[in-house]
Parts: C-alpha cells; structure tokens; sequence
C-alpha cells in the first residue's frame, strides 16, 4: 500500500443524533469499518478518523467516525471531502482505469504525430469520450489501440474524418 | 402520442445514405449528425456516429443495444460538473 491517499467523496450532511455523518461515494469501495480516513476542506486541517461503523443507506453510506459523538460534532464534518487509502478500492479490472490516471496521457496517431494531452473525459450514454485539445476521441478499440500508464501516453488510431 | 406504425421509426434521409453507402464499401469513418431525433437502425451497428450536443459533435460508437433509441439519448446536452473535484471510475474501452 502506498501512504498517498485517494479522493473517495464527500460528506454531505449528518444523520441521526449520535453524530454520524452522511457519505456520497464516487467510486466503489469495500467496507470501510476499522479505516483510517483522512478529511479534508480548505477552510480547516486535515484531520485522520477512525471508521467505527459504515452501512448503506439510500445510496449513500452512514458512517460513524470515532471521536464524532453529537450532531453538532457532525455538523462541523458536512462538506469535507473524504480520503481513503487506496486498498480500499475496489480493485479495478484490466482494461478500466481513474479518470484522475487518464487524464494527463499524451495522445499519439499511429504514425507518431503528437495530437496533445487528455484535458477531460466525457461520460456519455454509451462510450466514454476523451477530449484532448479541440479533438474528441471515442474511448473503443476500434479507435484507442494502447494506453501506456508507465509512459503516459496513448496511441490511437483515429477514424476518417475524426481529427478534421 | 406515439408515432404512427404505418410510418415507420424516423430517421434522417442524408444520414442513412451515408451508413448505406460505407456498409456497401464495407469501410468505417466518423459521419458528423445534427440529427438527434434519428433512430439507431441495425444498419449503423459498429460504426461512430458524431452526434451534435448544441456544441461540439461527440463521437459514440453504436452497439446493436443501441437499435430502437434516438441518437439523441446517448450525448446530454447539459453537463453537471459538480463542486469540488472528484475522482471517478472510467469505464474501460467498448
């Protein structure tokens, strides 16, 4: 495990009167009981918790961090955004990758030309589509041929008429 | 009120042209639509469409679970960027 901890989600409000606190995630995690988690917000320290108890709860998760007893404990968590080590990750499949990791990538046509970096990416209802300066590059296999994280950088092949 | 049957499913005239004539040369590059209300026909499987989001066209490759919706559906035109930044999964490539 690596001591850098990853940006899970954040906590958008308080739940109950024994000061737990409501969790949105964005990635998929495994159960976070016995976690340390770090939580962070400009307008205060970094502060670690202990994640005494997590359950699910209307899509979101509760969680009970130690030292957090009272409502107004957790009034003061609301907004914070919650780090996590990154084993608590659900593990991702070959193939699939952080938005954070992809973008950034170089991206390169077959024949070497420098076509420039993964500024965003696009979720839409079927591919997910790369934006690398004024070009949008589908995420498929047809057109993306490899991605080289140790690298940073991409290879693609880009369709007629995709790079006009 | 749904569209009458005797007509059939709507699909833009020029666009269709277009993915019958690249399926009769058997070749694939990306055909730019305005046309979001087009239907996704079984003809343009396997091929990248660019369909306009009232900004950019965004270029969405259509799979046969595709077949039967607007080309619209696939592409919003609005984008909720959220506050803060997070990080999120990526699907892999389809």
């Amino acid at each position: 495990m690596t001591l850098e901890m990853v940006e899970a989600g954040v906590i958008t409000g308080v739940h109950g009167i024994t000061g737990e606190v409501k969790f949105n995630p964005q990635m998929d995690l495994q159960p976070l009981q016995g976690v340390e988690v770090r939580l962070i917000d400009s307008h205060a320290p970094d502060r670690l918790y202990k994640v005494e108890n997590a359950r699910p709860h209307k899509g979101y998760l509760i969680l009970k961090l130690k030292g957090c007893d009272t409502r107004n404990d957790a009034e003061l968590l609301r907004g914070r955004r919650v780090m996590v080590p990154p084993d608590v990750l659900t593990p991702l499949v070959e193939g699939e990758y952080l938005i954070d990791d992809i973008i950034g990538l170089k991206v390169y046509t077959l024949f070497g030309d420098f076509l420039g970096e993964i500024e965003e990416v696009i979720k839409t209802g079927a591919n997910d589509v790369y934006v690398v300066g004024k070009h949008l590059i589908p995420a498929i296999h047809d057109v993306v041929r490899e991605i080289d994280m140790e690298r940073r950088r991409m290879v693609i092949d880009p369709l007629d008429g995709m790079l006009e | 009120m749904s569209r009458s049957l005797k007509k059939g499913p709507y699909v833009e005239e020029s666009l269709m042209k277009k993915i019958e004539e690249m399926n009769a040369k058997n070749e694939k590059r990306l055909v730019k639509t305005w046309s979001r209300r087009s239907t996704v026909f079984p003809q343009m499987i396997g091929h990248t469409i660019a369909i306009h989001d009232g900004r950019k066209h965004v270029p969405i490759y259509i799979s046969d679970n595709m077949v039967g919706h607007k080309l619209g559906e696939f592409v919003p035109t609005r984008f909720f960027r959220g506050h803060g930044s997070h990080t999120e999964r990526s699907t892999s490539l389809k």
